[in-house]
Formats: structure tokens, sequence, C-alpha cells
């Protein structure tokens, strides 16, 4: 039997991590594989949240697909199968026309060959058209401070205050202790990953549920900084490069809360 | 919301529904939250109310099975469903060329309604009914594929509670009949699907294989060597294998209910068997009850404090001593009463129906057997469904002359007829108070909706009396930390010659649950309460 899939990563922990910034948010997703490469879309239960994650051929040493084919996988599965993948293995993902498995091969520089073979599911496949935004604030920051942010103003409240104005990009919070914010203002670093750059086309005020930026925030080991982009009454776009831009992306989308 | 999810479609709830209902093992509870969530989210309009009432198994449309199944039977007399290689689909036979009668279409109707119902009844399953009908099946085929099968519970047959001897004389005169004793546990129905998978279900068809692994062990070893497969009703009792004693019910409700192993069982049960509905594949309920019995005990023998029969004695004739003998006898051995039922003539087993072939005598259904108790309502709690709008259950009290309080011993909910309810609710409305009196001894679990004053006297009765953690009267008398409490209660009328300070007293309440059989003699047995 032909095979539909045949990619293969330099890295398997590019996989990894991308699997393990998605199983909070969804259980069951489909990658849809084509020439151009894998693409996720989901979204969370209560439809608040989406996912969207375009994986670039670019991103692979090698990738063959010679039919548009979506493979719907079990995200906690995934993750686990991936925990046998070492730091610097190779991973071969591979998928055969008409079988219900996608199998996985992972390969370390000790010669060592681990395998495994996943059953897929049918997976409904809610498709959606993602509406070009016109963020009036971009903000670009260190992915490992905004997962700090998100993760200390969690344990005050639930609602993020979001704020891009002149001053900088400010995080509010609120609680039945008290409220507190943190200020972010751009700055120039030498390394580039530790910038801050923020754009305010005009002053925005937004909130956000917090529980879902903390999930989102786990994406972190996937890049060095990560954008942000908000406008009035739109959803809050948390984007991370799978490393270098030219891989892909992974893209957050969430709805504002309203009635506060 | 970022985005509305598609509608929901009815072939999407129903995968979902079964996906929760099958849900099983860790985490199990968090991925039935998130398939109800998703359910809910992508709900419009009235659809989320259906879900949960779907969830709640409480659909309130007004539409019970009866109605579904009748409604099954019409539209298969009516229309004919086609076939691939054969007649096409009759969409209506009450109109065209070979339009039938309605005087011709009745007789057809009731038929075949009776056939669905019958076919329902051994084959509880909507989706095997209906593919069957679907295959153009009516009423002399239906019986073919939707019969009873293991591994597929069917509703018990229930009985008929009886009001004393002489109404048990009327029903049953002139037919050969078998009293059983009544056993006080939980009914089960074993099903042998072969020697090594063996399943139970309770009286709701829910399957309790996992509660009681100590009795799977006990039938495997009794069945008769050319068993491959059976059906057996019976009762489980608690069972002192030390003493030889029936236990009261509420030490089998002490059971587990899941991961139980037979190592950790405290509580011993005992089985109690008494009909079987299949054999080797064979069905057996249209045989009469005096063949079935036969079978039975040639299918499974008894070992002592772990499976037996139901003790039995045939009547060829009614004779109201001999029953009441037998009735004191079962009694004497901690049963609940007597079963009645047909041996030969219209004796065959009848799923899910309350028969006139079986009738039950229990103790408190017999006038001047339990003395009746005089109690005060302290509290009620607010009905639900068809009883919203007015109280449905009340907390009744008695009082304790020496500690000078009102002392809970039930809360009633059954045992009124809706003119009682309505009665005592215009009553009550004008007697509530906003927090419990000072002499009022509630346990914080039973805590009601609104507190009554305490101003009426109620005569109710009950099937017996037992000890209880949450009611307060004689409490600590007959167990530590514990009251007695009345199960079953029913009412009677209201005493206006009573006052409140003169119901029945915590003293009594002790003596009545000393004099009762099933805990007479076992006072070693209370201390393990």
């Amino acid at each position: 039997m032909a095979m539909v899939l045949d990619a293969q990563l330099q890295q398997a922990a590019l996989f990894k991590k991308v699997a393990e910034s998605m199983k909070d948010l969804c259980k069951e997703v489909n990658f849809d594989c084509s020439e151009k490469g894998m693409q996720v879309q989901s979204m969370d239960s209560s439809h608040v949240a989406l996912v969207s994650l375009n994986f670039r051929e670019a991103a692979f040493a090698e990738f063959k697909c010679d039919r548009p084919v979506s493979l719907g996988m079990n995200v906690d599965s995934l993750t686990k199968i991936l925990k046998m993948t070492g730091p610097s293995d190779t991973l071969k993902i591979r998928h055969k026309g008409d079988t219900d498995v996608v199998n996985f091969q992972c390969e370390g520089s000790d010669d060592r060959i681990s395998e495994f073979d996943l059953k897929l599911f049918q997976i409904e496949n809610e498709h959606m058209e993602i509406p070009e935004q016109h963020y009036k604030v971009v903000a670009k920051l260190p992915s490992s401070e905004f997962q700090k942010i998100c993760r200390d103003l969690k344990e005050f409240g639930e609602t993020l205050h979001l704020t891009g104005d002149k001053d900088g990009l400010k995080f509010v919070v609120s609680g039945d202790i008290g409220s507190g914010n943190v200020l972010l203002k751009p700055r120039e670093t030498e390394k580039p990953e530790e910038k801050v750059s923020l754009t305010v086309h005009e002053p925005v005020t937004a909130a956000f549920a917090l529980r879902y930026l903390v999930n989102f925030s786990k994406a972190s080991p996937l890049c060095g900084s990560v954008t942000l982009g908000f406008a009035p009454d739109a959803p809050l776009l948390v984007q991370y490069d799978l490393e270098t831009e030219d891989k892909g992306h992974m893209k957050f989308y969430l709805a504002p809360k309203i009635d506060e | 919301m970022l985005m509305m999810p598609p509608k929901l479609t009815i072939a999407k709830v129903f995968s979902e529904m079964k996906a929760i209902a099958h849900s099983a093992g860790k985490e199990s509870q968090k991925a039935k939250k998130e398939k109800i969530q998703k359910l809910l989210v992508a709900s419009r309009g009235e659809e989320a109310k259906f879900i949960v009432r779907m969830l709640q198994a409480k659909l309130r449309i007004g539409i019970q099975i009866p109605t579904l199944l009748q409604a099954l039977a019409y539209a298969f007399t009516l229309t004919k469903p086609g076939k691939s290689c054969g007649p096409a689909a009759v969409t209506d036979r009450r109109h065209g060329q070979a339009k039938l009668s309605a005087a011709e279409l009745e007789p057809q109707m009731i038929g075949m309604e009776a056939a669905v119902k019958q076919a329902f009844s051994e084959m509880p399953n909507f989706d095997k009914l209906v593919a069957a009908l679907m295959e153009g099946r009516d009423g002399s085929s239906l019986l073919q594929v939707c019969s009873i099968s293991v591994g597929v519970p069917v509703k018990p047959m229930l009985a008929k509670p009886s009001k004393g001897i002489a109404e048990v004389g009327e029903r049953l005169s002139g037919k050969r009949f078998t009293g059983e004793w009544k056993y006080d546990g939980e009914r089960a129905q074993i099903h042998v699907l072969s020697k090594d998978v063996i399943q139970i279900y309770s009286r709701n068809s829910e399957n309790m294989t996992e509660k009681y692994p100590d009795v799977i062990e006990v039938v495997k070893q009794s069945l008769a060597e050319d068993v491959q497969s059976c059906i057996i009703d019976s009762e489980l009792v608690a069972f002192d294998q030390v003493n030889r004693k029936i236990l009261p019910f509420q030490v089998l409700t002490t059971r587990g209910r899941k991961n139980i192993t037979v190592e950790d069982i405290k509580v011993n049960v005992c089985l109690f068997a008494f009909d079987c509905m299949l054999v080797n594949g064979q069905p057996l309920v249209k045989e009469p009850l005096e063949l079935r019995r036969e079978k039975l005990w040639s299918i499974l023998s008894p070992a002592e404090g772990k499976v037996t029969f139901a003790v039995y004695r045939n009547f060829n004739e009614i004779n109201e001593e001999e029953i009441q003998a037998f009735l004191d006898e079962s009694i004497a051995g901690s049963c609940e009463g007597l079963m009645l039922k047909t041996l030969t003539e219209n004796a065959t087993y009848e799923p899910s129906k309350r028969s006139l072939n079986w009738l039950k005598l229990k103790k408190d259904y017999l006038e001047g057997m339990a003395d009746s108790i005089d109690v005060v309502p302290i509290g009620a709690y607010y009905g639900k469904g068809k009883r919203s709008g007015a109280y449905g259950a009340y907390l009744l009290a008695i009082y304790d002359q020496e500690n000078e309080e009102f002392q809970t011993v039930c809360k009633a909910g059954t045992g009124f007829s809706d003119e009682d309810l309505t009665t005592h609710y215009s009553f009550f409305k004008n007697h509530q108070r906003p927090c419990a009196e000072t002499n009022y001894n509630v346990n914080d679990k039973l805590k009601p909706d609104v507190w009554l004053e305490p101003c009426q006297v109620w005569e109710i009765r009950a099937a017996d009396l037992s000890i209880s953690p949450v009611h307060t009267s004689a409490f600590g008398v007959k167990a530590d930390g514990k009251g007695i409490g009345l199960r079953f209660p029913r009412f009677l009328r209201i005493r206006d010659d009573k006052t409140p300070e003169e119901s029945t007293g915590s003293e009594q309440i002790v003596e009545m649950f000393e004099a009762q059989a099933s805990v007479s003699g076992t006072a070693a047995v209370d201390d393990d309460f």
C-alpha cells in the first residue's frame, strides 16, 4: 500500500512541544496533512478558545504527502508516545492509505529505534475561517516572561485586564485578597528574544480568562518570544513561532470576557 | 464564545449520550463533564433544557414507554417499511388503492400493540425492537427475534400488594397456588452467559456484577454440570453465617458498591432463588411456575448460607388458617411476609408487569400487626414535578418526655394521596416557622425547606423500625450515635384528639423496635451496626 504521508523531523522534540502545548485545550484533533505541511484547528469544549497550528513543510527534513489526508488523533495518547523520544532523536511520521493507524518511529544517535502505531479517530471536521483581525495593539515579549506573569497573576483572580497604551503593556488582576498589576515597558536588549516591543494604534483594554492564558503559555518551550495581538471586543491572539518563523506557528485565540 | 459550534443533530446527541453512559475508569468524570459541556455549548434555545432533562432521565414530556410502544405498533401497522429487494414501502394503508377500512385495521393495530409490548418486555432494547420491525416482522414473527435472552436484563415481574388474607382468598380462590417467603433484600436477576461469564442485574436493570463478586463465585459453584446458560430471579439477603440468620435490609445497604474484592467483604449475602426464566437458551417465560420451579431446582444445588431456594408451600385451595400460619412462620424467619403465586393456571412469567397472579402479603399491610405511631410534622420539603407548588414530603418527629424535645423518626413523601397533600399544605402553609424551634432535635442532613410549628398529630403506620444514622429518636439507646427510624411510613389520619406532646414517646419506639421479629434475639448483631 502506498505511503500517503512520509515525514521526517530532525528533532522529535519540536513535535513533542507542539503536542504538549495543545493537550490541555483539546482532547482529540485532526492533523490535516497536505503538501504544504500539517495543520490543526480545534476549539476547546466550551468554544471559548481556538488552537491553530501551522506546521510548515519547511520544518521537516523530509516531507512527502501524496494527497490531502486528515489524521484524527487523541492528543493525550500522542504526548504519551512522544515521551518515548529523546531530545535529539529524529522522528518519522508515516501513514499508509486505507489504514487506521499513524506510525511514529524515532531514532536516537545510539542506534535505538522505537516505533509506535497510534490508532486514528474519525473526528468531525469543524474547519473554521479565522477572519483577518486588525489588532489595535501588538506586543512581542519573551515567552518565559509571559508565562510567569500569567502564572503569578492567576493566584489572585480569574480575569486578566490587559491594557496596551503609550506607557506599555499592563496586566491587571483583582480578586478577594486585593488587586495588582504588572507593567512591561518596551525595551531593547542584546538578545533579540529578551526584547519587548509594542505597537499601539490606539489604546485598548480588554478582559480575558487567566485560566486559558496559563494553558496557552505552556507553549513557551516552542519559541523564545510570543506575540500578543488584541483589539476592543475581539479575540486575543497569542502566537508562538515553531522555533523560527519559516517553520510555522502555533496560534491561540481567546474570546474576550464580556459584561464585567 | 469565539465561534458558535455546528448545530446539534439527533444522531450526534445520541452518540454523545451513549459515550457518556459508557465512559468508565480513570478521569471518566472529567470526560463526561467535557462531553456534557460540549453538548450544552452547542445547544440552541430550548435544546439545553432537554439535554439536561435527558441526563436526569426525566424528560417530562408526558410520554412514557407504553405510549411509545403503542405509537411504534400503530406506525408499523398503518405503514410498512419497504425492502431493498422486495415490495416497496407502503406509506399509509388508510388511503390509496389497497386501503383498509378502520374496522379491518383496528384488530391489526391492537394485535400489533400486544406483540410489540410483549417483545419489549422480553427484549427491552429499542435498537433491536425497531430493527426487527423494520425487517417487516409483525405479531407472529416479532417474538422470534425479540425474546428473553441472556445478557439483556428484563424488568422483573412484580406483585400486587394485598390488604389481608381475606382479599387474597378472593383473588386466588379455585386456583392452585403457592406461597413463598418474601425475603427483605435486593432483587437480583442472575444471567449466566456461560460458566465463566455471570452477570447480576438489579430490579432496575442496573449491572450489579461488580458489587457481588462473592455471589458470582457461589453461583458458579452451585450450577449443575449441564447448564450452559440461564436466567434466575432471586433475592439477595444479608446473612449471618455464624448464627445462620437472615439480617435486616439495612445491613445489606452497608456493602460497598464498586471495586469489591471477595476478601474484603464484611457483609455476607445469601441468594434465595425463586424463579427461572431461561435455561440453556430455552425461554421459560411462557411455562407455568410449577415447571419453572422444577427447572430451577434442577439447575442449582443449594449451599448452606450462600445459595438456596425460597421457602415455599403449595396450596390446592384457599385455607386462611394455613396461610396465616405460613405467614407467621415467614415473619419468625425474618421475612417481610409472603408472596402468593398461581402455580399452573395463568402462571407465566410476565416481565415488568405488576400482575394479579402474584400477590404480596406483607406484615405491615395486615391490620393489627404493627402498631400505628403518632407523630408530629415539624418540617416540610417542597415538592418536585407534579407535586411542585405544595409540600412533597414532611419531616416527622415524636416527642421525648424526658428530654422535652421533638426527635425525628422519618421523612414521609410517599404514602399520601393527592388530596392529603393539598389538605396538609393548606393547613401548614399558615403554620410555618422561620427557624427550627429550640426543642427540635434534627440532624443537619435532614434540614427541611420549611420549618413547621408543632401543632398537629398524625397517625401513621410503617413497615418496620430500623437503626438510623440520621434520625434522633431514642438516640444512642440501641446504637451509639444513632437513633431509630421508621421505614415506609404511610399516613393514616390526623389525630385531633392529641396534642403534639402526647405523640408517641421514645420509650415506645424502643419497645416496638425490640418487639420486631427481625431483630429479636440478635442483640449481638446490634453492636456491629
